[in-house]
């Protein structure tokens, strides 16, 4: 109680521009930690690895699970650039010849999600499939 | 080489929109076209850098930096937009013909955002499967049909906008330029989400059975008013309040011209 009062009086002393300034700092920081929070819970979440070799993606087909946030690791292993692009998934990207670039996706839907590559978009296809955690299940069984 | 065509002419459509309705609007204020030149050396030299620059851009801001890069270009022109499209009635207001350095600034810098990105990419497939494969002839034939496809479209909607006369080019132009703008900022939530750092998990449709973005009406739509197949809550919120600005100022631009034309019937 007593330092609130000390932060009011102080308050009325600072004029009323920096204190608008100190506020938005204020919110600023707060905004970034929590960009920053977010960015440390994303390190625990899963990532899945997807491989450009010959202007094909191995797998072809990822299956994935749904409604989870997840990292999609894709690792150029061509010595050409490829574009890692998806309507359906909003993503695009631009992956350099022999490097790896990581996409954030989810949490999706269940269902069926095509890909490709724009610099080689007759040969790069391929499909993220999304099931749900109990359907993996059956699948396993 | 098809495929080159068919790449580059992918890429430069927005970025060519987004010129040709400068020029003409500019023309039509009474600007000189050497701003051109401007934007061209800026927009391939950044576009040189970045494209030079990608491998290691990718990995800055923990695998971020190619998303925050393009969200950074994407800003910088639709916000050059804006500020073009908010000096339009004060332009048509004043009496001198000169048009202020601070407008050439934003045209520049609204032309070369939105080109960089563009050619960045279209350099890298050049290089890539051009250049370093041996096969130059083919790729850079490909590409400069693509770009000339692309480049006659443009002149041939600079001449369309001209047609207009300036009162109209000058509306179609503020409404144009208000939804490629719209649609640059949603492409940069976009991005955002892409790099984690915005949810948009939260889909607000799904209109790919109707329009895909890979058609070529879809490729369209999306260079002429930002159309997303698939967009998120947080795409559709930066949009729908981008229109309304845009919405502001197209009726300040109108209002300007009916007071502009009263005046000079009353002087007469």
């Amino acid at each position: 109680m007593k330092s609130l009062l000390t932060v009011r009086k102080y308050g009325q002393c600072v004029p009323a521009q920096l204190r608008r300034l100190l506020l938005l700092a204020v919110m600023m920081q707060s905004i970034l930690a929590d960009v920053s929070a977010q960015t440390d819970v994303d390190d625990n979440e899963r990532a899945f690895t997807l491989r450009i070799k010959n202007h094909l993606f191995d797998p072809a087909q990822l299956i994935v699970p749904a409604n989870t946030r997840f990292r999609l690791l894709i690792i150029n292993e061509d010595k050409t650039a490829e574009e890692f692009e998806s309507a359906s998934l909003n993503r695009e990207k631009v992956i350099m010849g022999e490097s790896e670039a990581i996409i954030f996706l989810g949490p999706l839907a269940p269902g069926e999600y095509s890909f490709f590559g724009e610099f080689n978009p007759r040969t790069a296809n391929g499909k993220l499939i999304v099931v749900s955690p109990q359907k993996k299940q059956e699948n396993h069984d | 080489m098809i495929d080159a065509v068919v790449l580059v002419l992918r890429e430069v459509m927005e970025a060519m929109l987004v010129c040709c309705v400068l020029l003409a609007s500019s023309h039509a204020l009474g600007a000189r076209h050497f701003w051109l030149l401007a934007v061209t050396a800026c927009a391939l030299a950044g576009a040189l850098l970045y494209a030079v620059n990608l491998a290691e851009v990718t990995t800055l801001f923990d695998g971020r930096g190619q998303e925050l890069v393009n969200v950074l270009l994407l800003v910088v022109s639709s916000v050059s937009l804006f500020y073009y499209m908010s000096r339009i009635p004060v332009m048509l207001l004043t009496t001198s013909i000169a048009v202020p350095a601070a407008v050439y600034i934003a045209i520049i810098l609204a032309a070369a955002g939105a080109l960089i990105r563009e050619l960045a990419e279209i350099f890298v497939y050049v290089f890539s499967y051009g250049i370093a494969a041996g096969r130059t002839v083919p790729v850079l034939s490909g590409a400069a049909i693509g770009a000339g496809v692309g480049v006659s479209t443009g002149v041939f909607l600079y001449y369309g906008l001209l047609w207009l006369g300036k009162k109209r080019c000058l509306q179609v132009s503020v409404v144009v330029m208000g939804l490629i703008s719209a649609g640059l900022l949603s492409q940069a939530t976009r991005f955002l989400v892409q790099a984690g750092l915005v949810p948009g998990e939260h889909v607000v449709w799904d209109s790919s059975w109707l329009v895909a973005e890979s058609t070529l009406i879809g490729e369209l739509l999306h260079a002429l008013i930002g159309y997303d197949a698939t967009p998120s809550m947080e795409q559709m919120s930066v949009y729908l309040m981008s229109l309304f600005f845009v919405f502001i100022l197209l009726r300040r631009v109108i209002s300007t011209q009916s007071t502009y034309n009263n005046a000079i019937q009353q002087k007469a």
